[in-house]
């Protein structure tokens, strides 16, 4: 008998989304990083013989993250001073689409194989051989607590952030023949959106900031586990297809893209502006 | 004929008994402190141009493998661009922020996608000269299971 996976044995339990907390105000920069990161576990069964050879039998995860809203709006003193919108969830400071969230570069495919914690070879029998893995994940994001507005040449504050990152991990066996046989998975986000006014101008220490959470705009969930791979369109193709770009190296490419005055992603104003935060 | 200075005669020479003694053509010492990912860098050689990224190994067996760290040279976290490389003059120490543990944002603030803590295990860092001719291996450190944070109550 060969090694095979036992059906039905896989499973995940003790999903925990990320947790958003207030961002904390440090070293001149907004900084979001969740309270508690994300965490699941996940156990498959396998079945052979005596003497069956475990090689190429690999046990991991794989994510993709599929909605990404990323912006702010920066406001001067006074309305002359201007207004400036970052806008680093769409294009072209980010294109538009699911990514695959790897820790490594996006060719190694699982969230991180260097870590035994994460990623598993099957081990020599005796049959059955039940493997685990856990994952966890803490997205966070930046963003510099003033802009210098060209148009005006004023220091714009950090007024208003909006970031929604949601995400389905999916607990995948990958076989000798390098097949990706998917086994379960589970959908999670986190939210943040959040109000800042400085205390004190033109130079407002790290400690001179309220930070005000909007009503609603903080929050965070997972679904249940879902047994079997995942179909959706909005962002299987990503799953193990070839990629240029992890989901961290479109948000760090996302972040420097705005810094650039004249990126379309970087809209400066003469006033104070409402943007449209969906373009 | 022209006299060569002493000064570059005692360095020439403090190089070489360096290179017998540690058994690299640099001075460059890489030493950690007593917080697991605090780590300076010591140039008892001539100056270098050693490359702002720094590799971090994990230890998986008998073997060191690249984990996905982000880590550079620097010594504090200033925003914009890091340069790609880093000046040490002889005698200087470098002092980079500590490591603390996490992937993408374990150093500075970072736009952070997968991040997640790398504990516990056994890592070191490696320093790299610019043109990545010559590596620079520190010594092991156990990295401790991750300690979570307090619950700061209802966002």
């Amino acid at each position: 008998m060969a090694i095979a996976i036992v059906p039905g044995s896989a499973k995940i339990s003790g999903i925990s989304s990320a947790q958003s907390q207030i961002p904390a105000m440090s070293g001149g920069t907004a900084n979001f990083s969740p309270s508690a990161g994300m965490h699941a576990d996940g156990v498959v069964q396998f079945s052979g013989s005596r003497g069956d050879l475990p090689a190429g039998w690999q046990i991991g995860w794989i994510q993709a993250q599929w909605v990404e809203t990323n912006w702010a709006e920066y406001r001067g003193q006074f309305d002359h001073d201007g207004s400036i919108f970052l806008q680093r969830g769409r294009p072209p400071a980010r294109p538009t689409g699911a990514c695959r969230d790897t820790s490594l570069a996006v060719g190694t495919i699982f969230t991180d194989p260097s870590d035994p914690r994460e990623f598993a070879q099957l081990s020599a029998g005796p049959y059955p051989v039940t493997m685990s893995v856990q994952t966890n994940d803490s997205p966070g994001e930046t963003y510099n607590q003033i802009e210098t507005n060209s148009v005006t040449g004023k220091p714009n504050y950090l007024h208003l952030v909006q970031l929604e990152f949601h995400f389905c991990t999916v607990l995948v066996v990958r076989d000798p023949t390098a097949r990706f046989l998917q086994q379960a998975h589970f959908l999670w986000n986190i939210h943040w959106q959040d109000r800042f006014d400085p205390t004190a101008f033109p130079s407002p220490t790290d400690a001179q900031w309220k930070v005000t959470a909007v009503p609603g705009g903080n929050s965070s969930h997972a679904s249940a586990a879902f047994q079997g791979g995942t179909t959706d369109p909005r962002f299987a193709s990503v799953l193990t297809t070839p990629q240029s770009f992890s989901c961290v190296d479109l948000a760090g490419a996302s972040a420097t893209a705005v810094r650039t005055v004249g990126n379309a992603c970087r809209r400066e104003f003469p006033r104070w502006h409402i943007s449209d935060v969906r373009k | 004929m022209k006299i060569i200075g002493l000064p570059f005669v005692a360095a020439l020479a403090f190089a070489m008994a360096w290179s017998l003694v540690y058994g690299q053509t640099a001075g460059v010492v890489v030493r950690n402190l007593e917080k697991p990912g605090a780590v300076i860098v010591e140039n008892h050689g001539p100056p270098i141009v050693l490359a702002s990224k720094v590799l971090v190994e994990r230890k998986r067996g008998a073997e060191w493998i690249e984990a996905p760290v982000s880590f550079d040279l620097v010594q504090s976290c200033a925003a914009g661009k890091v340069p790609d490389s880093v000046d040490l003059p002889s005698g200087a120490t470098l002092r980079p922020v500590p490591w603390t543990g996490y992937t993408c944002s374990g150093q500075c603030p970072r736009s952070c996608r997968s991040n997640h803590y790398s504990g516990p295990g056994t890592f070191r860092f490696v320093i790299l000269r610019s043109d990545h001719g010559e590596r620079f291996a520190g010594p092991e450190f156990a990295l401790p299971p991750e300690r979570l944070p307090k619950d700061p109550g209802p966002h």
